[in-house]
């Protein structure tokens, strides 16, 4: 008990005396997922919506693979993405491990599958009320694909969210391939992992409501945009 | 209204982003976690980089992690606590030349109540680490092939036993790091191999407390520096710098300024 009020203590200290070190911190976990939904978004809706709308031979198995993909665990795909990117790797000659980008990368592979198989599900119904339409009207294949999607942004912006949402609570594959070096790679989340090793507990679970926080202000601020677009008549792209 | 909220969205989108790293002479240390968990690196780089102008970025995971990352030259130079895995790492071909710069002291760590309820005599770690076994007594090994890890598989063999036929019923091995290790150490009310300056640094120690030290071997830090002709990546010159500063008198005195618990965490060689 006595840690978790010292923690809420502890936090409430760092956000008050927000020193240049823990906002590096949060800008980069920031820049990281950022990065990583923005990648995994422009490749995983389409992707989704393509998949939804579309029938050929192997496209179950397909959809099996990508829903089994959403539960990859991070240690492995760090490692994964480690063994690539490590100098005596496939791709170890462009130097990125222990780099933000390498981070980017490694998230991307986590949150694609997530974001792809999210924008199949919600697709997929609208497709099996609208594809009878679509033909009648012989609407071509990538109009409607384009259809679905813009018709769905507000049930999208949910995707995104979850995406978010692994993005910048994931630790066991940036911690891998980012090496949580000082300046350079360390995130919230590794910075938790580093104390809590250190035995500051405290400052472990101040860091960790920071995260909360912000996690709640930003997806407060992306639910706030969204209500704004919903409620605006003629706002249609 | 909605514009003006998604060009202050993407304002601040573009100010997060363009935070930047100028490129520096920097230097990737493979290294072991408990440097790095004691706060000696953050204390060290400012100095470095005054006398040398070189960077260091380092990667802490353990002495077997370290010595194989290192192995796949994702690093420029090796800090390690481990002399039979730098040696073999400079057999292997990939280590040039291994130096040692400083030492602590190992130590064994359990509950308030070892000397009292359960009986623990003496203070070498050897001794103890014997009634240990005799006793049935918990004991959390790190398991992970660390630096730490492997002074007690040493331990253990200087007194002719096999960790690998202990019952699990006393002996756990957690797998995971010094800090984990020594927390599930506390919750157990279990013992565990340390060094004097992880256990100064960590700060969750609840019942725990020193119960002996190794009075005859030192924990001894050693920089490695990595065949160039294996790595052809490895920016040398400045490795160069980093082990001449250690090495030099100036170098020394920053080692044993560095205090943790007002006492010396380290000792120059």
């Amino acid at each position: 008990m006595n840690d978790i009020s010292e923690a809420f203590v502890s936090s409430l200290g760092l956000i008050l005396f927000l020193d240049a070190e823990l906002l590096e911190i949060i800008l980069l976990s920031f820049r990281i997922t950022f990065y990583a939904v923005l990648i995994s978004s422009i490749l995983g809706i389409p992707l989704g919506a393509f998949l939804a709308s579309t029938h050929f031979k192997f496209r179950n198995s397909v959809v099996s693979i990508l829903f089994g993909m959403m539960g990859l665990p991070p240690v492995v795909v760090g490692l994964f993405v480690y063994l690539i990117f490590s100098r005596s790797g496939s791709l170890g000659w462009m130097g990125l491990l222990y780099s933000p980008t390498v981070m980017i990368i490694a998230q991307v592979i986590l949150i694609l599958p997530i974001v792809c198989c999210l924008t199949f599900q919600i697709i997929e119904s609208l497709h099996t009320r609208y594809h009878e339409f679509f033909r009648s009207y012989r609407i071509a294949k990538l109009k409607s694909v384009i259809t679905y999607i813009v018709d769905s942004r507000f049930e999208l912006t949910t995707v995104v969210l979850a995406g978010i949402g692994r993005s910048i609570s994931e630790v066991g594959a940036i911690i891998i391939v980012g090496g949580n070096i000082d300046h350079i790679t360390r995130v919230m989340t590794t910075a938790i992992a580093l104390e809590t090793s250190k035995g500051n507990l405290d400052l472990a679970l101040g860091l960790g409501i920071i995260l909360l926080a912000t996690a709640i202000v930003l997806n407060g601020f992306i639910l706030f945009l969204r209500g704004k677009y919903l409620k605006t008549p003629g706002s249609t792209i | 209204m909605k514009n003006i909220l998604s060009r202050i969205f993407l304002l601040s989108v573009f100010v997060a982003l363009s935070s930047s790293n100028v490129l520096a002479d920097n230097i990737i240390i493979q290294s072991s976690t408990s440097l790095k968990n004691s706060g000696f690196y953050r204390y060290l780089a400012p100095i470095l980089k005054q006398y040398t102008g070189v960077e260091i970025r380092v990667v802490a995971v353990g002495t077997g992690q370290a010595i194989k990352n290192m192995k796949n030259c994702d690093g420029d130079v090796l800090i390690t606590h481990s002399k039979n895995a730098e040696l073999e790492f400079l057999k292997t071909g990939y280590g040039l030349k291994r130096f040692e710069f400083m030492y602590n002291n190992w130590l064994i760590v359990g509950p308030r109540k070892a000397k009292t309820e359960i009986n623990i005599r003496g203070n070498e770690i050897r001794e103890i680490m014997e009634t240990i076994y005799d006793k049935k007594e918990k004991f959390i090994s790190r398991g992970d092939n660390s630096g730490t890890h492997m002074k007690e598989l040493s331990l253990w063999k200087e007194l002719a036993l096999v960790p690998e036929e202990f019952p699990k019923t006393w002996y756990l091995e957690t797998g995971s790091g010094q800090g984990a290790t020594l927390m599930i150490a506390k919750e157990l009310g279990a013992f565990t191999i340390t060094d004097t300056a992880t256990w100064y640094s960590f700060k969750n120690k609840g019942d725990s407390e020193i119960v002996g030290y190794d009075n005859k071997d030192l924990n001894t830090y050693a920089i490695t520096t990595v065949n160039p002709e294996k790595c052809k990546n490895i920016k040398s010159s400045a490795v160069e710098k980093i082990v001449t500063f250690l090495k030099s008198n100036n170098g020394k005195n920053t080692i044993s300024k560095f205090r943790l618990n007002n006492a010396n965490a380290f000792f120059p060689i």
